[in-house]
């Protein structure tokens, strides 16, 4: 018989999270945090440049709380305000933001994949940024690409559709799988498995598998789907074999979510056959490809070159 | 009365963040071991402080962005978002480390634990961690090697870790408790 053992902590935890532990027990949690959190310190070789991080990080609030900014000036201003106006300003802006608590998801320089709460699953390519609610609620299960690539397996649920926002575009499912790519000036989806629907500035288009929707200049249209997008690039080791840089770098482009720039377009179609490990770091495969192309590419933050 | 925080001013905001962000982010990867899972705890902190309708009390800030922080670990290690053993691990040590400052009502159930180690090796550890000997003295003491103590102390350690990993020594307490 086998029976996987709780943990104490894990059991304790359970407990703290159902408001069911002693006095005693809970003190023994926050103390035991309590004991980590003096002793943690900054490590630059595991935790990074504390400069990038933090400026990464306080990106990231900066760009969550942009949107409900527009309160910030009158708080700031007319503090001494009257309560009246105060109320009616909660009661102006609390519909839409207290109806679900957002999460934020970021990655950087790896990509990573999350489980939202009703069984979906997202793999988030490198430098993205995705947004989702703690809980589903209501009729309509909404998240949010705010920058970036990922791929999504949407839990099969007919009676709540999956609706996600990237930019300009949206896009409705039931239950399927595909990838969305975002840039400053486009955004793609791709299928891979079921059907999709994708709306923006009332245009749409359904999408079959290995069909793409393009929106690029305000237009919305359907194309066939360039096949190395469809390679899985978000949960298995890569091999691409005797193929063309062209193709190794718009994988790359996908899975890291960086762009690259030449100065020459001869260099796309140098022929090699590349091995990307599902966890690697972009540089490991930089490397690799410098190495046996004799090219030089090198990472400006989200900018690739090619010497 | 002393001063508050009113956290929608950017200004106060800003200097909260610097003061604190490193501090709760060391904090985060040490107990998950993911850069990006760390980051993302102290930037959702972040965001709802600055979401917070209530002033803060100046005093009040750093053990309510400590606690927000832990209060999001515990969430992601309930749903497995990173690894584990690393928490569980450093739970062990801190039981271990902390054996004789632990609350009473607890000592009850370490001390059940104890007792289930076998005599010799039990014996040796209570001189250890609550005599405070030294493991010469208590080589003195017993008339035995100093390797012996040592290696008792770690076999006694250990057992008392497979222990801890299994929750059945805080059963007791659930029992206990539901009484009252």
């Amino acid at each position: 018989m086998i029976k996987r053992i709780k943990h104490s902590l894990e059991y304790l935890i359970d407990k703290s999270s159902r408001n069911k532990t002693s006095e005693a027990e809970e003190n023994l949690l926050s103390n035991f945090a309590l004991s980590e959190y003096q002793n943690a310190k900054w490590d630059e070789s595991l935790m990074g440049n504390s400069d990038e991080v933090s400026k990464n990080i306080y990106d990231g609030i900066q760009l969550r709380i942009e949107k409900k900014k527009t309160i910030n000036p009158y708080l700031k201003y007319m503090a001494a305000a009257s309560i009246l106006f105060l109320v009616g300003l909660g009661f102006f802006f609390k519909p839409g933001i207290a109806a679900e608590k957002q999460l934020s998801f970021k990655t950087s320089s790896i990509p990573k994949s999350i489980k939202l709460s009703d069984g979906s699953k997202i793999y988030l390519a490198a430098n993205s940024s995705f947004q989702y609610p703690e809980k589903f609620k209501g009729d309509e299960r909404k998240v949010s690409l705010l920058k970036g690539n990922a791929f999504f397996e949407v839990a099969k649920d007919k009676k709540h559709p999956f609706i996600i926002t990237s930019g300009e575009v949206k896009t409705r499912v039931v239950g399927t799988s595909f990838h969305i790519q975002m840039s400053k000036s486009k955004c793609e989806v791709i299928v891979v498995t079921g059907k999709v629907n994708v709306t923006s500035k009332g245009q749409s288009v359904d999408l079959v598998p290995n069909e793409e929707a393009l929106f690029q200049s305000q237009k919305l249209t359907k194309l066939v789907a360039d096949k190395s997008y469809l390679v899985n690039w978000y949960s298995t080791d890569i091999t691409l074999n005797q193929t063309t840089l062209k193709q190794v770098i718009s994988v790359l482009q996908y899975k890291y979510g960086v762009s690259f720039h030449y100065d020459n377009e001869q260099v796309l179609a140098t022929p090699l056959t590349v091995f990307i490990k599902k966890d690697a770091t972009l540089e490991n495969v930089l490397e690799q490809i410098n190495y046996i192309t004799n090219l030089k590419f090198k990472v400006y933050g989200e900018i690739v070159k090619v010497d | 009365m002393l001063p508050k925080l009113p956290m929608k001013n950017p200004e106060i905001f800003e200097k909260t963040y610097t003061d604190y962000w490193q501090k709760l982010n060391a904090f985060s990867y040490t107990m998950t071991q993911d850069r990006d899972l760390a980051q993302n705890i102290v930037q959702d902190v972040f965001i709802d402080l600055w979401e917070r309708k209530d002033d803060l009390n100046i005093n009040a800030i750093e053990p309510y962005l400590f606690r927000a922080v832990k209060n999001q670990i515990f969430k992601h290690y309930q749903n497995n978002r990173f690894d584990k053993t690393i928490m569980e691990d450093k739970f062990e040590d801190y039981i271990i480390d902390n054996f004789t400052s632990i609350d009473p009502d607890l000592m009850d159930l370490l001390y059940s634990l104890l007792d289930k180690l076998p005599e010799k090796r039990k014996e040796v550890l209570l001189m250890y961690k609550f005599q405070d000997m030294s493991i010469d003295q208590i080589a003195d003491e017993l008339g035995i090697s100093k390797q012996t103590v040592k290696n008792q102390i770690s076999s006694a350690l250990k057992q008392l870790r497979e222990g801890l990993k299994d929750l059945a020594w805080l059963a007791p307490i659930i029992f206990f408790k539901q009484n009252f």
